[in-house]
């Protein structure tokens, strides 16, 4: 495994993907507390500039528009571009033709894909490790406080429906054939998913799509524990049962 | 000691038999050629030796151990190479070569083994990605890969059929130094290549083995049959006395005279006898020594 797994980083590095991610989350980590605490500025110098009157006026900012910003950031565009890089490297090997050379080999299928799993899940926590840093370093300059415990949370509680996505992607990278239609599929997933984070009926309550209002519930102090921890296991579970499929699939696979 | 056998294995496609209860014995040193057309079920054959498709029925064992799709630990004694090898794009071949030897747990002096693998394939001093490779250096890298752990078996999937002139010279020539030292098990459809270094070979038609013998043996089962005469009379003339001696199976005008294949070669000393009875002057008796691709175009036609 821990020769699968340093062939996956020297990919990862030399193709730049294990720095363009924690860039991506520092960025994101700098700007979005700044946004956050200059939105009126921002509005006033855009409407400044266009001579018209002022559209929309925002309350003061807080630190929780602070969160706010950087978690919305963390799901919509971050996690968009992990769909695409993670079905790429599912893919990469299949579509490009260098699995027969490599399975011919003494590689056990199971970990094969594994590897791939966990050393891109290592990419997403050295990103979000360093853009929680720089975030709740921006958000204590900006807001004279930070909660670092909610920072956390906030990290941890991303990373496992990144785990999630990511299982999505590598089913759907063993179920079709060409990267397109495992994107397509996995996209439509998460944007399924987003919407059923709206409902809070039955066993949709739990699902992977409500992270992001456990995460608000924390922020706004009005979590309900067992509400969380079965939102936490139900998510776990769903992955699982993605990545036992998968690897199943990719088992049963015909070169 | 046998190296690999094959017993009774099958395979199929969408309910389309690919390989039927094909039966193979390879002996440990020998270079046997997996002769076949397009389609006959070679690259399917190392498929199934290397678990990367799974067999219907059938059992396949390396060295006297029999071989599960789930075990992977025989492949220790297996090196590979196909036909159009694919390496990761940002790798160079050193890369390749020491990521390959420690899947094989093999990284003990690994730099030195790499460049003697590297200058055993004519790759020395090269640290470009292998992306920029031509297809020929890819090839040879592919048999350095193949060859770094020190397996007892090479298993090559038409290593030369997508190389120019020169690049498959290199390939045979790096067989011709391995012969005598590893088994090898050559799959391939050009058969000059085979003549060269092939010890036996088994030609695969329709997902089973038609023909199988040493190359040797083969040229002479089909050699002692076939003779090419000449005459002073022309070729028709010589023809129609044949055909009269009936003495022979099939006949053909060639080359200013007639080869002809005896019913049986005891015939052959009679066919000159009534020849001579009939007052015709011989002035040349050949026996014709059939090539491996006229005995692989015979048996698969």
């Amino acid at each position: 495994m821990i020769k699968l797994l340093k062939y996956d980083f020297i990919y990862l590095w030399r193709t730049y993907k294990f720095l363009i991610f924690p860039a991506v989350a520092v960025l994101f980590a700098f700007v979005s507390p700044l946004t956050a605490k200059y939105i009126n500025e921002l509005l006033a110098l855009l409407t400044s500039t266009t001579g018209g009157d002022p559209l929309i006026t925002l309350p003061d900012p807080t630190i929780l528009d602070s969160y706010g910003q950087y978690v919305s950031n963390l799901y919509e565009i971050f996690l968009i571009v992990g769909i695409f890089v993670s079905v790429s490297i599912f893919m990469r090997d299949k579509n490009k033709g260098l699995l027969p050379l490599i399975l011919s080999k003494p590689i056990n299928r199971t970990k094969y894909l594994l590897s791939k799993l966990l050393s891109l899940s290592v990419v997403i926590l050295v990103s979000l490790i360093a853009g929680g840093m720089v975030f709740a370093y921006s958000t204590w300059v900006l807001f004279d406080s930070i909660d670092v415990l909610l920072v956390i949370w906030m990290s941890l509680l991303f990373l496992l429906y990144v785990l999630f996505i990511f299982a999505v992607s590598m089913f759907f990278s063993q179920y079709t054939k060409n990267y397109a239609a495992a994107s397509i599929l996995t996209f439509i997933v998460y944007i399924v998913f987003s919407i059923f984070g709206g409902f809070e009926k039955g066993i949709l309550e739990y699902f992977p799509g409500r992270i992001t209002s456990r995460f608000t519930e924390l922020m706004f102090g009005i979590s309900d524990t067992p509400t969380l921890i079965w939102t936490i296991v139900v998510t776990l579970f769903v992955t699982a049962l993605l990545f036992f499929f998968s690897i199943r699939k990719f088992n049963k696979y015909d070169l | 000691m046998s190296a690999l056998t094959i017993v009774d294995l099958n395979k199929s496609f969408n309910d389309v038999r690919v390989i039927k209860d094909l039966n193979l014995n390879i002996q440990e040193g020998e270079v046997y050629g997996f002769i076949g057309k397009n389609g006959a079920g070679k690259t399917t054959t190392i498929n199934l030796i290397l678990s990367l498709i799974h067999k219907d029925t059938g059992n396949i064992s390396l060295f006297g151990n029999e071989v599960f799709f789930t075990e992977q630990g025989y492949k220790k004694e297996i090196g590979y190479v196909p036909d159009v090898p694919v390496f990761p794009s940002h790798m160079n071949a050193y890369d390749y070569l020491l990521f390959t030897l420690d899947i094989f747990n093999n990284i003990d002096d690994s730099d030195s083994r790499i460049k003697e693998m590297l200058k055993f394939v004519s790759l020395e001093n090269n640290n470009k990605r292998i992306s920029s490779y031509s297809r020929g250096m890819k090839q040879r890298l592919a048999i350095a890969q193949a060859l770094i752990h020190n397996p007892s078996i090479l298993i090559m999937d038409e290593p030369t059929s997508a190389l120019d002139p020169q690049g498959r010279k290199d390939v045979i020539d790096i067989m011709m130094k391995l012969k005598g030292q590893k088994t090898i098990f050559y799959s391939t459809h050009i058969l000059d290549d085979v003549e060269r270094v092939c010890d036996r070979i088994g030609i695969l038609h329709n997902g089973n083995i038609i023909l199988e013998d040493t190359i040797e043996n083969l040229k002479h089962e089909f050699y002692a049959r076939s003779v090419h005469i000449e005459s002073k009379s022309s070729p028709d003339v010589l023809l129609e006395k044949i055909k009269q001696t009936n003495t022979v199976k099939k006949l053909r005008k060639e080359n200013n005279g007639v080869t002809i294949q005896f019913k049986d070669e005891t015939r052959s000393n009679e066919l000159l006898k009534e020849l001579i009875k009939m007052k015709e002057e011989i002035v040349s008796y050949k026996q014709v020594v059939p090539t491996i691709e006229e005995i692989f175009l015979k048996k698969t036609q």
